[in-house]
């Protein structure tokens, strides 16, 4: 119960409500306040592979770099075609479905023809195989295993990278 | 005493650690005759000591064909078994099987990139 009979309840609440009040007009006119703003700047140690700090110009082309990646990665697996639906001939197929098939098949043809130029398989081959692969009929998906596997065993292709025949 | 010798056979016997056998062990190896037929074990890949980057491997493409892959550092070796060929279902199976101590023996003709003969047998002994 606060009333003038409680002298020393009263000294506390007064106490209090000063502490709190000086508290106030600190944290108001310190400049750290902008701290609380969502436009601070950044003032953290940023520290390269090789255990140097980064200046902001590095940092900002690390970060810009990161994201880039991160993109990329994201965009090379959203790239990947939807297989047409009756890939297993061309009977049933649209003139449209047709067309992107044979242009399907005529690409990765391509794609294994110049790794077997280049005498190589690269991861890069598979990734490009694999735009197309999921496009094409059974019959010529035969006929591009047939000619993947001959360079092979003839000894012209090296495989660097596992391919998705 | 013969009770504490045989308490601490079954107490040795219960754990697998001291019940281990040594047994013996062959590293993983391919050999690839070219455009004719490659032999090895799938446990190549832990062969440290093999020259080259030796591999064997398997893939099947569903209702499309199976693939069979070897390099034995110098040649490789690639044959597929297509849906139509009588060997089809028991390729798959052997592809399906294909584990650490496998050895795989795959052959075709020089004309085709057709497999002829596809054997796998499973072991115990390569070291893994």
């Amino acid at each position: 119960m606060i009333s003038s009979r409680n002298p020393l309840l009263l000294t506390l609440i007064f106490l209090q409500a000063a502490t709190f009040g000086l508290l106030l007009f600190i944290i108001l006119n310190t400049p750290e306040r902008n701290l609380l703003a969502a436009d601070r700047p950044i003032s953290m140690d940023a520290i390269g592979n090789d255990g140097r700090s980064l200046s902001a110009a590095e940092l900002k082309t690390e970060l810009r770099a990161i994201v880039r990646s991160e993109i990329a990665a994201l965009s090379s697996t959203a790239a990947l075609p939807a297989p047409i639906s009756s890939a297993a001939g061309n009977a049933g197929l649209s003139e449209s479905e047709r067309e992107l098939q044979e242009q399907a098949a005529a690409a990765s043809g391509s794609v294994i023809r110049q790794a077997v130029a280049a005498g190589v398989w690269t991861p890069a081959d598979s990734q490009a195989l694999m735009q197309h692969v999921a496009r094409i009929s059974a019959e010529q998906r035969l006929e591009l295993v047939d000619e993947f596997y001959a360079a092979i065993n003839r000894q012209e292709l090296k495989l660097e990278d596992f391919p998705p025949l | 005493m013969s009770k504490f010798i045989r308490s601490l056979i079954v107490l040795a016997m219960s754990v697998p650690g001291l019940a281990l056998a040594a047994g013996y062990y062959a590293s993983g190896s391919v050999y690839v005759s070219p455009n004719s037929y490659m032999q090895g074990t799938m446990n190549v890949r832990w062969n440290a000591s093999a020259p080259g980057t030796p591999y064997m491997y398997a893939t099947g493409y569903a209702g499309s064909y199976v693939g069979f892959f070897g390099y034995d550092g110098s040649n490789s070796f690639s044959c597929y078994v297509s849906t139509t060929n009588p060997i089809y279902a028991q390729a798959v199976d052997i592809k399906n099987s294909l584990t650490n101590g496998g050895r795989l023996y795959v052959t075709k003709n020089a004309d085709s990139s057709e497999c002829t003969n596809v054997f796998l047998g499973n072991y115990s002994y390569f070291q893994s």
